[in-house]
């Protein structure tokens, strides 16, 4: 191996996270179903991405299922896409993280039917000191999680440049960087490891959003993220990251793909119009949504916001317009008057509107509310 | 005028663009990176299409262009402007510039009655030259713009050969929704085209031979009556069918139980997918930016009586023609019987002469010539009204005795002498007046002064022009077009032609002959003649906006003819409202009756005052155009035929002539409510955003423009000073003018010299437009640019003495390299990027230093005296990353498709799942009732009845849970297909080439 210019550059894929087989119980059946499958179809975009660009390599750092056990409807899914592909100047690299460590039973575990079940070319990193030559031009040093949570740092058994290697070395580990939250007790990374080490470009997983730890080394440490998100705040997460290398010791090029297919998007609307505004809004159905409705609302508005609810959630008969919702209405009140009733009511009918407005300052004042609302709907259905 | 090189013409190209003589290396550059292909929105794509045609397009028509190129790609979309915004200029701009862009054949469908006019436009407003498709087996061969009428396309003949010819790369498709709209019916509750059907087969076949040719429809109603008309049209220009789903998915997802509304809460999402194939324009969105505003039709109805002789005339003549069994009409009743009320309508002249042609045919027959020389005498009769003769098919007919055939003869005789003997004609006098009228507005500088005078006989037009000879008019005043236009007075308008226009012309822009006559007679009305005499020959293609009064002395029973004869005049480019005169007899009811259908039911002339300007009719709700083409009005002339051929009296034909108008008033009622709905529906956008979008284009344009022609100067006189071809450069009103001389070194079509604008073409019909695609571009400069890279390039590169990074370095000598990537994606598209590398440094320059390099200007060098270090492998290398980088930038613009397209599969698949659950609960819901009949049944019978149901609703349970669990898993090929083709697009990596690789020195 020399330090010459790569004829043809080597490239590989960073991606990681992809918590295959998570749930998400708090969006009902529906938005579970969905947000667990798109999990799936990110894994989709990330070979179809690689195999587009033409890379070496594809490298998951950890956390590719989201349990340390998943169920065997999980992992086979994941089996029988990565078989739909037929990869012969290409590996796949898995590595177990913090959320399906190299555990007993783990899926990673040599023997496993999962294990079993993969193509030749995927490469599962199930020992400490995991080494993979990556065609003639690089090789691969990589550390898995053997537990959920350690104070090791991992990128300490990664091995040191060899006096002499001019090729190029590139690092795959798990774990949480200096700085980043829960640093201390999560498989804790040196910002340093990859100068120090004399690495090309070190891989991390665990981070879900996108952050270059080191940008103006010519040595990057990356966390490329989650390809979909997991839930709301990860502001800058649903990439993955191509890295294309010339030579040994010159800073890769690095270029983010952006792979999700959903939006979390939390929103709060004040009044009517907020929600007026929100219903015209043209990524509805790509978004996932946590909507919280704190605002007054009138007969004739009541009405409206409920129809506007429909359109977004959907019916029976009529699909929604937001991708996936999740809906706080309890700081929506309902303010009745009895100038919401047309003036030309009969007389009957305004004997009960009278006596309901009457009930609604007693005991039974909820009832009495919807009975209002009721009415409200039965005499505009009228008209 | 001096030779190319000559110093001052050099001088003064080189003072007027700034720039000393350029050296190859910049010609390369410069030509490559004007003609690469760029994306639909990139400005300059689209001044370039502009500096094609001879218009000056509205901002609302570029921005049709882009979105029109932008779907392409995707297999294409329909032009939906509301009518009279000039969705023809849209797809001329489209179509030219595909074409300059490598594009070869393109099939252009089109109702017969505008093929004419598309022709006509494309050629003036474009220079492109079209071809008429027919059955001859080589009619479809090789490159070129192909015509074919609706029904030729759709025919079995037709399609069975276009199906056999090369694919062509586009397909425009005019008037869409009269051909597609209806293909709705043809579909079975699948989506699937019933084979039975003759509307399917139709369809079918059209569909077939299309394949994955991309499509553009154009349409001002794509919705007629009900949704699936749309979703019909929409399957043409997004074939994977995911936009909508199949019919029945696309009608329980938005029509609620009613296809001809769209659920409400079902409206924006409906609206969000339309807009992703349909561009739509209002015209109160476009007013603002027109460049020319519309201008107004009005009508001038000169009303008269006709003297009691040719009242008399009239009347006997119609009752003659009323009766069932004339001798006259054996063997072509329809022919003679429509032809004589035509006539008559025409002129008294043209009755005679129709009179004396069916007098010589009952002398024939009476003197039991051949059958041929009868034929001869029919088609005489037929010829005046340019139409084309056929033998009618009908029952046998006993042969008419002699002496029937006398009596009948004499009549005719008899009606032909009174014909001739007529002492005067009220509607000539009219005519006499309107000159007078003329002359008066004409020096109020109301008017032009010419009058464009439309009949549909040859014997009227010749008439006409005897009538105004002898109110005054010089012969030479007249300029007469019909079907054939041989005279002598044609032959030396056309000798004039091209003595001042078509000699000018380059050998690549001449027209043929066929169209060079037509040119040559509007350039002999526009320059000489104050009155053209038209037949309806003239009523398609020609472009007379410089005339703006029209006079139909008779009027076709085709309404669209008569809208085609106005829009001859009112059309993109008038300046003045166009007044439209026609001529109405008081005492001629029937003639009243259908004027008023015309003028009141159908609005088609506007507003309509009398001769003295007094308001007739003032119209309300759709435009002309519109109404003329719309449902249930196009049959106005079956319609009229019927009439006068079964009517046995003339009050028969006046009760007839009441219930059409009954009728029309209610068919147009219909289909302005469903332009209101288009109207709903269609628009996507708010006037607001498209405002802002207009005034963008608008302001950029003319930045665009001015850099375009920039470049083009440089680009011109540059080659032409490197090849030596002398040329004459003048700078005018905002354009460079350049006369080129013959030259040997020009490309092979120009070799002769040429004349050329850079700059505005709107109004110099003799001069070549340039632009990227014209061959003193692709041929000539970018050629000899080539050639003259072609060897290896060593320079040195002109430091300016500023300080800066370049300066820094003087005296270093480095590499640098012009690569051009081309991208397929989801749009192709193609840039140059710049890489340089120093001696001794490890990595290359920044980029936009690289770009500096570029621009400095060289010198040769004929040498470095010691070879430079820098390897091939560290340019390839330096190479590869700039394309990985500029990646980057491409990506971005495929995500946002790629994420577009991914969101419309989904919504497929989640559009069927929604109907599959609906459908599945109630399964579960009817299994639920059916359990509970079967418990409480106490007859076995009924029991086992209700078994049995349960047991087919089970089946169907489990088929729909089966069914959704595969799309859940996104199970299914069109899901698939959809996806795969989506990420080969969104990752599809860039082809590279090198263009210049150049060894340099900072001095």
């Amino acid at each position: 191996m020399s330090t010459e210019i790569l004829a043809t550059p080597f490239k590989l894929l960073h991606t990681s996270d992809w918590h295959l087989g998570r749930g998400f119980p708090g969006f009902g059946n529906r938005g579970d179903t969905r947000l667990a499958h798109a999990r799936f179809q990110a894994v989709d975009r990330i070979l179809g991405a690689a195999e587009a660009h033409g890379v070496n390599a594809v490298l998951c750092a950890g956390d590719v299922f989201h349990e340390a056990t998943p169920s065997e409807e999980v992992w086979r899914k994941l089996v029988d896409q990565l078989r739909k592909r037929q990869w012969s100047n290409r590996v796949l690299v898995l590595l177990p993280g913090m959320h399906d460590p190299l555990v007993q039973g783990s899926p990673y575990s040599r023997g496993h039917p999962f294990r079993r079940a993969l193509p030749s070319w995927v490469h599962v990193v199930d020992r400490e000191r995991f080494e993979l030559q990556l065609g003639d031009r690089a090789t691969l040093h990589a550390v898995p999680c053997q537990a959920q949570a350690s104070e090791q740092d991992p990128t300490e058994l990664l091995p040191d440049r060899e006096e002499g290697d001019q090729g190029l070395r590139i690092g795959l580990v798990h774990g949480r960087a200096e700085g980043l939250a829960g640093y201390e007790t999560n498989f804790p990374v040196s910002r340093e490891a990859a100068d120090r080490l004399g690495f090309d470009y070190i891989a991390l997983g665990d981070a879900h959003d996108r952050v270059v730890l080191n940008p103006d080394s010519p040595a990057p440490m990356v966390y490329s993220g989650t390809p979909e998100l997991t839930s709301f705040g990860e502001q800058s997460a649903g990439t993955v990251s191509v890295v294309m290398f010339v030579r040994a010791g010159r800073k890769p090029q690095i270029q983010e793909e952006r792979v999700s297919r959903w939006i979390w998007r939390e929103e709060e609307c004040l009044s009517l119009e907020d929600l007026r505004r929100l219903c015209r809004d043209p990524n509805l159905a790509k978004s996932v949504i946590t909507l919280r409705l704190a605002f007054g609302a009138s007969l004739v508005d009541y009405v409206e916001v409920e129809s506007l609810l429909e359109m977004l959630e959907g019916t029976k008969t009529r699909p929604g317009k937001a991708g996936v919702i999740k809906l706080d209405s309890t700081g929506l009140t309902l303010t009745t008057s009895a100038g919401d009733f047309a003036a030309d009511l009969p007389e009957v009918l305004q004997g009960v509107v009278q006596r309901l407005k009457v009930a609604e300052g007693a005991t039974q004042g909820k009832v009495a509310t919807r009975a209002l609302l009721h009415l409200f709907r039965i005499l505009r259905q009228g008209t | 005028m001096g030779a190319g090189g000559v110093d001052k013409q050099c001088l003064e190209s080189n003072a007027v663009t700034g720039v000393t003589r350029l050296h190859p290396i910049q010609r390369r550059y410069l030509t490559e990176e004007l003609v690469r292909l760029r994306r639909a929105d990139e400005r300059q794509r689209f001044a370039a299409s502009q500096r094609r045609g001879r218009i000056d397009p509205n901002p609302h028509q570029i921005d049709a262009v882009i979105f029109a190129l932008r779907r392409i790609p995707e297999g294409g979309c329909i032009l939906a402007d509301e009518v009279g915004l000039g969705k023809t200029i849209e797809a001329g701009l489209v179509l030219a510039q595909l074409l300059a862009e490598g594009t070869q054949r393109v099939l252009l469908i089109l109702p017969k009655t505008l093929m004419g006019q598309w022709r006509d436009e494309l050629y003036t407003l474009f220079g492109l030259e079209t071809r008429e498709g027919d059955l001859s087996p080589e009619a479809f061969m090789g490159p070129g713009i192909f015509l074919v009428g609706r029904e030729f396309a759709g025919g079995v003949r037709g399609a069975s050969l276009l199906k056999t010819s090369e694919p062509f790369d586009l397909c425009v498709i005019d008037e869409a929704h009269e051909l597609f709209a209806g293909i709705y019916k043809r579909v079975d509750g699948h989506g699937d085209y019933k084979e039975g059907s003759k509307y399917a087969q139709t369809a079918q076949r059209v569909r077939d031979f299309l394949g994955p040719t991309p499509v553009l429809l154009l349409t001002a109603t794509p919705i007629q009556n009900s949704l699936p008309e749309l979703w019909s049209l929409v399957q043409y220009v997004e074939q994977s069918g995911t936009l909508l789903g199949k019919l029945p998915t696309f009608k329980a997802v938005f029509c609620g139980g009613d296809p001809r509304t769209v659920d409400p809460p079902q409206a924006m999402e409906l609206r969000r997918r339309i807009a992703t194939v349909c561009k739509r324009t209002l015209r109160r969105q476009a007013q603002e930016f027109l460049k020319k505003p519309f201008v107004e039709r009005r009508a001038q109805l000169f009303e008269y009586t006709m003297s009691p002789d040719e009242k008399a005339l009239y009347n006997d003549v119609t009752a003659y023609l009323l009766e069932r069994d004339l001798c006259a009409y054996h063997g072509h009743r329809k022919l003679i019987l429509i032809g004589f009320h035509k006539r008559m309508a025409s002129s008294y002249r043209a009755l005679a002469k129709s009179l004396h042609n069916v007098a010589e045919r009952l002398r024939r027959m009476l003197e039991q010539a051949p059958p041929e020389a009868i034929k001869q005498a029919t088609l005489a009769f037929a010829l005046d009204l340019e139409e084309e003769f056929e033998d009618e098919q009908g029952e046998e007919e006993t042969p008419p005795t002699a002496e029937k055939i006398r009596a009948e003869l004499k009549r005719v005789e008899d009606f032909a002498r009174r014909a001739e003997s007529l002492k005067s004609d009220n509607k000539a006098k009219c005519l006499e007046k309107v000159l007078k009228l003329q002359d008066e507005r004409q020096a109020r500088g109301e008017s032009s002064g010419k009058i464009l005078i439309f009949t549909e006989s040859l014997t009227t037009q010749d008439y006409i022009r005897e009538v105004l000879v002898n109110a005054g008019l010089d012969p030479g005043e007249i300029t007469l077009f019909r079907g054939q236009n041989t005279s002598k007075e044609a032959r030396a308008a056309l000798k004039r032609w091209e003595d001042e226009v078509g000699r000018k012309l380059a050998p690549n822009n001449r027209p043929s002959p066929d169209i060079a006559v037509r040119l040559a007679l509007v350039y002999e009305f526009k320059t000489r003649a104050r009155v053209m005499i038209s037949t309806e020959a003239g009523a398609k293609g020609l472009n007379l906006q410089f005339c703006d009064t029209l006079v139909n002395y008779d009027l076709p029973w085709n309404p669209q003819r008569i809208e085609q004869r106005i829009g001859r005049c009112h059309r993109y480019g008038q300046e003045r409202d166009v007044t439209v005169i026609n001529f109405l007899a008081t005492d001629n009811e029937a003639q009243r009756l259908t004027f008023e259908i015309l003028s009141r039911k159908l609005d088609l002339f506007g507003k309509v005052l009398d001769a003295s300007d007094v308001i007739l009719h003032q119209p309300s709700g759709a435009p002309a155009e519109s109404l003329v083409s719309a449902p249930g009005i196009i049959d106005f002339e079956s319609r009229m035929r019927r009439i006068y051929q079964q009517s046995r009296t003339q009050e028969d034909i006046e009760v007839e002539l009441r219930n059409m108008r009954e009728e029309i008033g209610e068919a147009r009622e219909r289909f302005e409510s469903s332009l209101a709905n288009t109207a709903d529906l269609i628009q996507d956008e708010f006037d607001e955003d498209v405002r802002r979008t207009f005034q963008q284009i608008q302001d950029e344009l003319p930045k665009s423009l001015a850099a375009l022609d920039l470049e083009l100067d440089r680009i011109l006189v540059g080659y032409l000073d490197a090849i030596g071809a002398p040329y004459e450069r003048r700078s005018d009103k905002g354009r460079v003018q350049f006369v080129i001389d013959p030259c040997p070194r020009l490309p092979a079509v120009l070799v002769g010299g040429t004349e050329i604008v850079i700059g505005h073409a709107r109004d110099l019909e003799d001069v070549d437009p340039l632009h990227p695609g014209h061959p003193l571009i692709l041929l000539g400069a970018l050629e000899e640019a080539r050639a003259s890279t072609a060897q290896p390039l060593s320079v040195k590169l002109k430091v300016p003495d500023a300080d800066g990074p370049p300066s820094s370095r003087r005296g270093a000598r480095g590499r640098y390299v012009v690569t051009k990537t081309h991208c397929q994606g989801f749009e192709p598209q193609e840039r140059l990027l710049v890489t340089a590398l120093l001696e001794g440094d490890d990595s290359p320059l920044p980029d936009e230093l690289a770009r500096v390099c570029l621009e400095l200007q060289p010198e040769d060098h004929p040498g470095f005296d010691r070879p430079l270090s820098i390897p091939d492998e560290d340019v390839q290398a330096a190479v590869s990353e700039a394309v990985f980088r500029d990646q980057t930038e491409i990506s971005k613009g495929n995500q946002d498709r790629f994420e577009r397209v991914m969101d419309q599969l989904e919504r497929y698949v989640e559009d069927q799942l929604f109907v599959l659950r609906r459908d599945l609960e109630a399964a579960e819901v009817r299994l639920g009732e059916k359990q509970t009949k079967q418990s409480s049944a106490l007859a076995s019978a009924r029991r086992k009845r209700a078994g049995q149901e349960m047991n087919r609703i089970h089946a169907r349970v489990e088929k729909l849970l089966t069914r959704i669990d595969q799309l859940e898993q996104r199970e299914d090929d069109v899901y698939q297909r959809g996806r795969e083709s989506a990420h080969q697009k969104r990752y599809a990596q860039p082809e590279t080439t090198i263009l210049l690789d150049v060894e340099f020195e900072l001095k």
